[in-house]
């Protein structure tokens, strides 16, 4: 939600990034702007995440580019791009190629609002996202060999029995690593531990 | 070798043969003679006899021999000329058996009757050229065949007074000699019916001088009839015919006539006798006397050989419509007007005239559609330069339409914040202000864009020509084709010179510049986006033109194209018009420049044009 969303623009034509700036700040975004890609992309490592709004056609290095850039550096800026006369194919080929959204220049002002109300949102989501990520990846890496290996097991939907056959361990150790498991995990139950683990970017182990 | 009797008979034969042969030749010869009273050689005669002699040895079948005696008897009247003559006469003709003698005129027939049987014995005497009143009374013996003149002298004044209704006056003129006294005395007696409702002088007994005065000084509404004259009042003897050419000439009044020897030598006309016909009609009684048939009835005839002529000359003279003439008139003398004399020489002259009317008029007409084929080929012209700048203002379209979008967004934008911001209490008065500001240069910018694009359309009807700096015309094109330049990823490099100043349509020399920097574009538009230039350098040469070079980083055109690429309809674009480099040639030769293509030293194309400047540059400006 706007307050303390930030927007970044990268236009060249002065006119469009200071009306849409001014707008963007009447509404409660705080914006920068940028004259040039090159110029964002001499900054951006060291800039906040959030997103941006960008021209596709500017000098030297248009929007497209831009995103090929920035998808080498790694460094996941969510894209909106403002498209002129013709300039559809390309947008779509930025969307493919992972953009958020596009918006056709001249635009009414609602236009590009809702634009950046549902970047703002999905931009929170995907913070909300990947901190849990980062959570659940740390809570994982608190796990030891034994229980990551009874976790497997537990993703893969296999019975503590088979588990326990498998791992060479009686079924009643297979149960205690399991609490231990969901406690570490901090998972109330069964499927939230495996949404948990999925989320942290963990396979099921293929049965054996 | 033929034996001796029998060779004698031979001869015998052929003797006797060749004797009968010449013999019935000799049996068949007629002997005529013509016995002339009167000079043979005048014109009346001789024209009689010519006739005659004609006409008699076209009809006989047998040979004639003609023989003439010119007796004179008029002229030599004494009894002791007479008494010699007929002793001359029949001396000569004594070996000579004679089948016809022909007496032409009266003393001649009445020499004959006289002597005849002792000159021509046993001949067959013919008559002609007597008119029947000359004999009176006399009978002629019944064995004399002849035929009568039958002269007639009122018709031919019957025809006068028609043509001439108010005639009061009547002139006769005559002569004095034997013949001319007969003839008179015949006239009067015709005439005499007349005088009582018309005046007439007969002028007789003039020396011919006195009469020509006198025929010269008639009074009004007179007629002449001229009669014959051989011997005037003073006793000069003259030929008639020439008499009625001087009368003719210096007359004061129309002359009329009964002879038609007399046509032609001045009367205007009238019922006219033939001498000739009458030689003709002697010949064949002769003919018929001669072949022993008797014509039927008497020996004697009168042939009517009038004819109602006119001479168109004189006709002319007194001013005689052939209304005025009676129905079965002949005009002859009509003189070869203009036409029939010179027909040949008038019809090459008109027929010259004609064609040179004609080449004149295809000319004219060759012209005329010059002028219209210029006009509509000017017309046309200006279609193409307009269609070549719609299809660029087409391919321009997607950078105007993107330029557009700026500064509408930009208004957008602006708009909307200051919605928002004058919602808040109290509203921002400078933010404010300044968002108006704002708003109003990117409406600006709008009309701008507007205007380039009208430009580009604006179709202009004339070739205008005026005075401008050229970088002016540089510039309005590269602000059009900067967004163009910018979307395609082509970076322009503009080498300036300083202010030339030239004549021409500067809309039209825009257009050029768009032409080929559009081209250039799309001829880097296959190379690598790093590789992609177009360079435009303006520069002076000569001191008195100016030159434009448009490179591009392309492929380049191969060296046998370099003067195809400005033909008409030559493209090598997938939709491509082919018309931007004819037209482009076409403005530049309009303004008297030249244009072509090189290759550049690297790869890639140079295009080029010159103009010739307003004013030389003087020496010493040199290039920024």
């Amino acid at each position: 939600m706007p307050g303390d969303v930030l927007i970044y623009i990268i236009d060249d034509d002065e006119a469009v990034r200071n009306s849409l700036s001014l707008l963007l700040d009447a509404y409660g975004f705080m914006v920068r702007t940028f004259a040039s890609a090159q110029e964002f992309l001499a900054a951006a490592s060291s800039l906040r995440v959030s997103i941006v709004i960008s021209d596709i056609r500017m000098p030297e290095m248009d929007g497209l580019e831009l995103q090929q850039r920035l998808i080498e550096l790694r460094l996941s800026f969510p894209l909106v791009l403002m498209t002129g006369d013709g300039d559809v194919p390309l947008a779509v080929q930025a969307m493919k190629a992972g953009a958020l959204d596009f918006v056709e220049k001249p635009f009414a002002a609602d236009a590009i609002l809702k634009v950046a109300t549902a970047a703002s949102e999905r931009l929170a989501e995907r913070a909300d996202e990947e901190s849990l990520t980062a959570t659940v990846s740390s809570r994982l890496a608190g796990l030891t060999p034994r229980e990551r290996e009874v976790l497997e097991g537990l993703l893969a939907g296999l019975p503590n029995k088979s588990i326990a056959y498998d791992l060479a361990i009686s079924p009643r150790t297979v149960e205690i690593h399991r609490a231990r498991v969901m406690d570490k995990m901090g998972a109330h139950s069964l499927p939230e531990l495996v949404q948990l683990s999925l989320a942290a970017g963990m396979r099921p182990r293929q049965s054996r | 070798m033929i034996a001796g009797p029998a060779a004698l008979k031979l001869t015998l034969c052929i003797a006797l043969t060749y004797w009968l042969l010449c013999v019935s030749a000799a049996a068949a010869t007629r002997h005529v003679v013509l016995l002339f009273d009167e000079r043979p050689e005048l014109p009346g005669m001789a024209m009689l006899e010519a006739e005659f002699v004609r006409t008699l040895t076209s009809d006989s079948a047998d040979r004639i021999e003609i023989y003439r005696e010119a007796m004179d008897l008029s002229r030599f009247g004494s009894d002791t000329y007479r008494t010699h003559l007929r002793d001359f006469l029949r001396a000569k003709y004594a070996d000579k058996k004679i089948d016809a003698a022909v007496a032409i005129i009266s003393p001649a027939l009445d020499f004959l009757l006289k002597h005849g049987d002792e000159i021509f014995p046993g001949a067959q005497i013919v008559f002609c050229g007597i008119d029947r009143r000359e004999l009176g009374d006399r009978l002629l013996p019944s064995h004399i065949a002849g035929v009568f003149v039958k002269r007639q002298f009122s018709p031919s004044l019957e025809i006068a007074l028609k043509i001439h209704p108010l005639t009061e006056h009547v002139v006769v003129v005559a002569g004095t000699s034997e013949f001319d006294r007969r003839l008179l005395d015949q006239a009067r007696e015709e005439l005499r019916s007349y005088e009582h409702r018309l005046h007439f002088s007969y002028l007789t007994s003039l020396p011919l001088t006195k009469l020509l005065d006198q025929l010269s000084r008639l009074p009004p509404q007179s007629v002449i009839l001229f009669t014959t004259l051989f011997q005037d009042g003073a006793g000069e003897t003259f030929v008639p015919h020439d008499v009625v050419e001087r009368v003719s000439s210096i007359a004061n009044a129309p002359v009329y006539g009964f002879l038609d020897q007399y046509l032609g030598r001045g009367i205007v006309g009238g019922s006219l006798y033939s001498v000739s016909a009458h030689g003709a009609e002697a010949a064949k009684l002769v003919s018929q006397v001669l072949a022993g048939t008797k014509p039927s009835g008497s020996l004697v005839v009168d042939v009517q050989t009038d004819l109602v002529q006119f001479d168109w000359r004189q006709l002319q003279r007194w001013g005689i419509s052939k209304v005025s003439l009676p129905a079965n008139a002949e005009i002859r003398f009509r003189a070869p007007n203009l036409w029939n004399q010179y027909r040949w020489y008038i019809l090459i002259g008109l027929s010259a005239l004609l064609a040179e009317a004609a080449i004149i008029a295809g000319l004219v007409v060759e012209r005329y559609r010059r002028r219209a084929a210029e006009r509509l080929s000017h017309l046309r012209t200006l279609e193409a330069i307009h269609l070549n700048r719609s299809a660029t203002a087409s391919a321009l379209s997607g950078s105007v339409a993107h330029e557009l979008g700026q500064p509408l967004t930009a208004i957008m934008n602006y708009a909307a914040a200051a919605d928002v911001l004058l919602s808040r209490n109290p509203p921002d008065v400078p933010v404010l202000t300044k968002i108006m500001k704002e708003i109003q240069k990117s409406g600006g910018l709008s009309i701008q864009i507007i205007s380039h694009l009208r430009n580009l359309l604006r179709r202009t009807d004339e070739l205008e020509f005026n005075e401008f700096d050229f970088n002016e015309v540089v510039d309005a094109a590269l602000d059009i084709l900067r967004p163009e330049a910018l979307r395609r990823g082509v970076p322009i490099v503009v080498l300036n010179h300083g202010p030339m100043a030239i004549r021409g349509n500067q809309v039209h020399l825009e257009q050029v510049i768009l032409n080929l920097v559009l081209n250039a574009m799309d001829a880097v538009s296959s190379c690598p986006p790093d590789q992609r230039r177009v360079e435009l350098c303006t520069s002076i040469r000569n001191e008195a033109d100016l030159e434009l070079s448009v490179l591009d980083t392309g492929p380049g055109i191969a060296e046998e194209r370099l003067q195809n690429v400005f033909d008409t309809f030559y493209t090598t674009k997938k939709e491509g018009t082919g018309l931007g480099l004819s037209i482009s040639r076409t403005i530049i030769q309009n303004h008297r420049g030249e244009i072509w293509a090189e290759n550049g030293n690297e790869s890639g194309a140079v295009f080029k044009f010159t103009l010739p400047l307003a004013r030389p540059l003087a020496v010493g400006l040199e290039q920024k």
